[in-house]
């Protein structure tokens, strides 16, 4: 219970009101041993507890709305009484009530049981959906002691389950178990077979789901984002909670993946682009990935078990820089996303199968030039079949694309007229000013969205990333320029921490690429200036060091996968099974020194009770033991005819306990040998067996 | 369309029928509520949300649920083969007295995390488990041959439970509680020894004789003068028989709240303080007996007796040919053994000794606030009284009121300090 307060009313209840809390739910548990709640009525336990809600309620109304109470204490002070009311005598009624019907009933015990448990997790839920560096304090605590925090948060839960187990035995059993020491094991067993860091992998982040697909989802998927028209209150609570579940619980954007630079690049734009799918067929209504076999795909589709090698930019020395990048995804992708432009991918062993969805390595040719020095250089490839040309300038029918763009380009300085990417840049900057980002307005009932989007009527250049990418590339197309779309992550510079980079959910993007002759595929992002959405929190960048290593698997990460018990085992065995054997050893040592000194004792010291143990034992390694709850008389009595010497020892001993004159030591001494003659006679030659066995005393008692 | 209200009488007979099965299934509703909410938290927090402390918790929950049910049922089959038919005992045990006796029925050292508790289906006895000893406390005399008892075996968290009917061939025989043996001054009316000569009269006897007053004597028979010069308290014998047969006959009533009125006839039996000449008989008891140790056989005997509430008492009388008058234990509530000794009041001097314990005192706030207690069956029940003591009363059949404690009173008595609550 007291877990239950610090964790549940750890946030609602000031310092004093937990302190008060704490005492209360301890009264409480003291109070309801008291037997008159046993025998009270059920209904009046209930009418009770409707009762004191209804009272709590009214003085809180007094205590708040009644001037009289804050003028004699001061509205501090009637808060102070408020909180003391709710935490004292509120909880404390919470406590003894669930308490007193658990001690009723024993099925309130199981719902006293899970509210603990409950109420423990809650302290901890921020490492929810695998976000496990939450809570920090935890993490920090766990990393400095070496352990992983997922580790840690596990050690903790088995520790509860270990103590809500002992609870339940105190509880429920009407006797002593000494098999509770089965919690423990049962608890760390779980650990091992129920390893946290096994579970299932988020689904794909709904982000790049909506961007794959154009904003062009059904009603019903979509209705998160808005439709074409302004989003109904209900619409924005869904959307609400899909991105607070996105965005993990502490309303941080959800981590995708882990990517790890083998090379020193940093993007003149300041942007990573990693491109997942390239959309340069139009279908009609957008781009999609190309569907015919012949047009060239320069990315992977799906993941494919071994390596591909794709086919490489030009001049891909002279601007561009070969980069080698690891990356770990932490949620489902249906295919690898890989920094522009990709020239290779091959899988590779996840070292955290549990961790991370899926790892891969690729090489990348990645652009290192400026925008500036494009200008000298030429659009297209003349090497194009018309095929390839007509597939990469296919646009809508719709005329006021082309006079769009030519009242774009009309603007440029006579010399760049006539220079396609001179042109090219007109419309991107032309689409930087004039459009507005944001994610509400999808246009996804238009019959032609992009057109819709540049010439209205509805929502005229307001948009997000699918549009203003898709009006770019209609653009240039409409000028002869060969575009398209690629979709994908674009990561801030931001966020990368040496040579880590964090990809999150937020970061999935679309955006329009131009070919030019001597680059081959150009990335010319459109960069609305106005952004219309509230721009969520940055990321938590602590979580970049844990993944990193994690993804790294670096032999001596302090990030290690779960306790290898066999390779423990191999390395321990000796040093294990040769201290068990040394304890044994010892014990049966120990017990045969005992064994010895009782049996023995009685020659050096010839009193009853000597003589007395001696012949105890005597006949218990020989399978003569007294019952449970036999006197000594009666065990002599029992065994009188075998061994009737033991008889006579039994009353010098029971003799000498009540006062009488001792014994002659010799006349004992007499006994006990005779009753050594007995024994061998009455047994067979096996007798030696008994000898050895160490715990015979233990029999005789 | 009437509602087929005797269903239940069918669903009732197919429960009574698949009882013994039924108690076979494992899962407690605790166990089970435990085994959902383990799983809850395995599913929904551990695998949905990946909360790692709870997935830990829900799956010892689990594992628990799963050991527990193999256990129990494992080890309640082992249990049941050992204990459903018990080692045969002698027992000889005393209503209201607590015994403390071995267990017939333990648990292995070898079965860990199980518990056993059970019951007793018959003789009705209460049962108290202390580790390895039974306590017994009697709630019925009787004698019987076989213990019934109904064993619960269940895991130590009290998720699982299973129940199984174990049998004990014993010769049980429970005695009737020990009381003091109160009633001597009413006895000295009844039984014979007590008469002398009147004062006034000649040493060997006169026509009127006398005798001292005994509780219970009517206040009229008082000789008032005799009193006053002699300050003893003597009353006149009615008439004089000429051949003054003092036979005393003594009947227990047998009635489930009966143990107060068995135990005083015990007691007063056992201290031999019904005389010389006395015939005992008992509801159950063919015939009647005249020596003590078959009188306090017929008493034990009675507990087990399906012929109650005074049906053989008139058979009883009537095989009686020399009775001087009828002393009745009964108990302290009202049944049809009430007729039976009106129909008797006209034959013989009756004198009846309601036992019972004396009621509780419970106000109406305690009423209304707890569950009620755990009564006694040989409570006095104060209306109950009342009602007898006016019917016999009406047919002057004399009515004592014994309370084990040793206190009597007599009706009058019981009147004044019992009060009619409907008149106040």
């Amino acid at each position: 219970m007291v877990p239950v307060v610090l964790s549940v009313f750890w946030t609602v209840f000031n310092q004093t009101g937990l302190f008060v809390a704490v005492v209360s739910s301890w009264l409480a548990i003291i109070a309801a041993e008291w037997k008159v709640w046993i025998d009270l009525r059920f209904r009046i336990l209930g009418a009770m507890a409707v009762l004191l809600t209804m009272v709590l309620f009214t003085l809180e109304y007094l205590l708040i709305e009644w001037s009289i109470v804050p003028s004699v204490f001061g509205a501090v002070g009637a808060l102070w009484l408020d909180t003391v009311l709710w935490s004292g005598i509120g909880f404390g009624g919470f406590v003894l009530l669930l308490r007193v019907l658990a001690k009723r009933q024993a099925a309130w015990f199981f719902i006293e049981l899970a509210l603990i448990a409950l109420g423990t997790a809650v302290v901890f839920f921020p490492h929810q959906y695998k976000i496990i560096m939450r809570p920090l304090w935890l993490s920090d605590l766990a990393w400095s002691i070496g352990l992983e925090p997922s580790m840690a948060l596990g050690i903790i839960g088995a520790s509860l389950a270990t103590l809500l187990s002992v609870l339940t035995v105190f509880e429920q059993s009407n006797r002593r178990h000494a098999s509770v020491v089965v919690f423990p094991i049962l608890a760390l067993l779980t650990l091992i077979f129920v390893d946290p860091l096994e579970m299932e992998t988020p689904p794909p982040p709904q982000q790049l789901e909506d961007i794959l697909n154009g904003g062009q989802q059904d009603g019903e998927q979509s209705s998160g984002s808005g439709g074409s028209g302004q989003p109904d209150e209900n619409e924005q609570t869904v959307n609400s909670g899909q991105e607070e579940k996105q965005s993990g619980s502490q309303g941080q954007p959800q981590p995708v993946a882990v990517v790890l630079l083998g090379d020193d690049y940093t993007p003149a734009n300041e942007t990573f682009y990693f491109r997942q799918e390239i959309q340069s067929q139009y279908n009609g209504l957008r781009l999609v990935a190309p569907t015919d076999p012949e047009i060239p795909y320069n990315a992977p589709r799906g993941f494919p078990e071994s390596e591909i090698t794709f086919m490489p930019p030009p001049s891909r020395d002279a601007y561009r820089k070969t980069v080698l990048a690891d990356v770990a995804l932490l949620t489902q992708h249906t295919s690898p996303f890989i920094l522009e432009t990709g020239v290779y991918y091959t899988p590779t062993v996840n070292p955290r199968p549990g961790r991370f969805n899926r790892t891969y390595r690729s090489k990348s040719s990645a652009l290192n030039i400026g925008y500036e020095q494009f200008l000298d250089m030429h659009i297209g490839n003349p090497e194009w079949s018309n095929e390839y040309w007509a597939h990469l300038t296919g646009r809508p029918k719709d005329r006021r694309y082309l006079e769009l763009a030519e009242s774009i380009v009309v603007k440029l300085p006579e010399e760049y007229r006539d220079n396609l990417v001179a042109q090219a840049f007109a419309i991107k900057l032309y689409l930087d000013e004039q459009t507005k980002y944001t994610m509400s307005e999808r246009h996804e009932k238009a019959s032609d969205p992009t057109g819709e989007f540049l010439f209205g009527p509805h929502a005229q250049l307001t948009g997000y990333c699918v549009h203003t990418s898709h009006a770019a590339v209609f653009l240039w197309r409409a000028l002869g320029i060969p575009a398209r779309v690629g979709v994908g992550y674009a990561t801030p510079a931001e966020q990368q921490k040496g040579s880590a980079i964090l990809v999150l959910a937020n970061d999935a993007h679309s955006w329009p690429e131009l070919y030019v002759e001597e680059l081959g595929w150009v990335i010319l992002d459109i960069a609305p200036q106005t952004v219309l959405d509230e721009m969520g929190d940055g990321p938590d960048m602590e979580i970049l060091d844990a993944l990193e290593e994690l993804a790294r698997a670096e032999p001596d990460s302090q990030f290690r996968r779960a306790i290898n018990w066999r390779a423990l085992w191999n390395q321990y065995r000796g040093v294990l099974l040769n201290g068990f054997t040394f304890m044994l050893m010892s014990i049966v040592l120990w017990l045969a020194v005992h064994k010895v000194r009782r049996r023995l004792t009685y020659l050096r010291q010839s009193t009853p009770y000597w003589v007395y143990v001696s012949a105890l034992d005597a006949l218990s390694e020989q399978g003569w033991t007294r019952r449970k709850g036999e006197s000594p008389e009666q065990f002599a009595a029992r065994i009188h005819t075998e061994c009737p010497s033991f008889t006579l020892i039994v009353w010098a001993q029971v003799g000498h306990v009540f006062g009488q004159e001792q014994t002659d030591g010799s006349e004992l001494l007499q006994y006990r040998n005779r009753l050594a003659s007995e024994i061998v006679e009455n047994t067979t030659g096996w007798r030696w067996i008994g000898w050895l066995n160490p715990f015979s005393p233990w029999a005789s008692k | 369309m009437p509602l087929p209200l005797r269903i239940y009488k069918y669903v009732d007979a197919v429960y009574t029928r698949m009882q013994p099965f039924l108690e076979w299934l494992p899962f407690t509703s605790g166990g089970a509520l435990f085994c959902a909410s383990s799983g809850l938290a395995v599913w929904y927090f551990g695998v949905h949300r990946s909360d790692f402390i709870l997935i830990v918790i829900g799956a010892v929950g689990l594992l628990m649920s799963l050991v527990s049910m193999v256990f129990t049922l494992g080890f309640g089959v082992l249990l049941w083969r050992r204990y459903r038919q018990i080692e045969p005992d002698t027992l000889l045990l005393r209503v209201g007295e607590t015994h403390r006796l071995e267990a017939p029925i333990t648990v292995p050292w070898w079965m860990p995390l199980m518990q056993v508790s059970w019951y007793w289906e018959t003789p009705s006895m209460e049962v108290e488990l202390d580790g390895t000893q039974e306590i017994l406390k009697p709630t019925r005399r009787g004698v019987w041959l076989d213990v019934r008892r109904k064993v619960q075996v269940g895991d130590a968290f009290g998720i699982c439970t299973i129940r199984f009917a174990s049998k004990q061939p014993c010769t049980l025989k429970v005695l009737p509680e020990s009381i003091p043996p109160t009633l001597p001054t009413i006895l000295q009316g009844l039984q014979g020894g007590g008469d002398q000569a009147h004062p006034y009269g000649l040493s060997t006897g006169d026509r009127i004789d006398i005798r001292n007053y005994a509780q219970g004597d009517p206040v009229r028979y008082i000789l008032w003068k005799v009193y006053a010069r002699t300050g003893q308290l003597v009353v006149r014998t009615p008439e004089k028989a000429f051949e003054p047969v003092q036979r005393l006959l003594a009947y227990l009533i047998v009635h489930p709240s009966d143990s107060s009125a068995a135990a005083l006839g015990t007691s007063i039996l056992h201290d031999n303080r019904l005389g010389d000449n006395w015939a005992f008989g008992a509801d159950g008891y063919q015939g009647s007996c005249t020596e003590v140790a078959t009188a306090l056989e017929v008493i034990v005997t009675s507990g087990n007796s399906n012929v109650q509430d005074g049906q053989g008492l008139e058979e009883f009388v009537s095989q009686q040919r020399d009775a001087s008058s009828l002393l009745i234990f009964a108990p302290a509530q009202s049944g049809t053994w009430v007729q039976e000794v009106q129909t008797l009041a006209s034959r013989l001097p009756i004198q009846v000794c309601m036992v019972g314990k004396a009621p509780q005192k419970r106000s109406s706030l305690e009423t209304i606030l707890f569950n009620p207690r755990q009564t006694d069956l040989d409570r006095l029940d104060r209306e109950s009284v009342r009602e007898v003591v006016q019917q016999l009363g009406s047919r002057g059949v004399s009515v004592s009121i014994v309370f084990p404690t040793g206190l009597v009173l007599d009706s009058v008595e019981f009147m004044r300090q019992f009060p009619d609550k409907g008149a106040a």
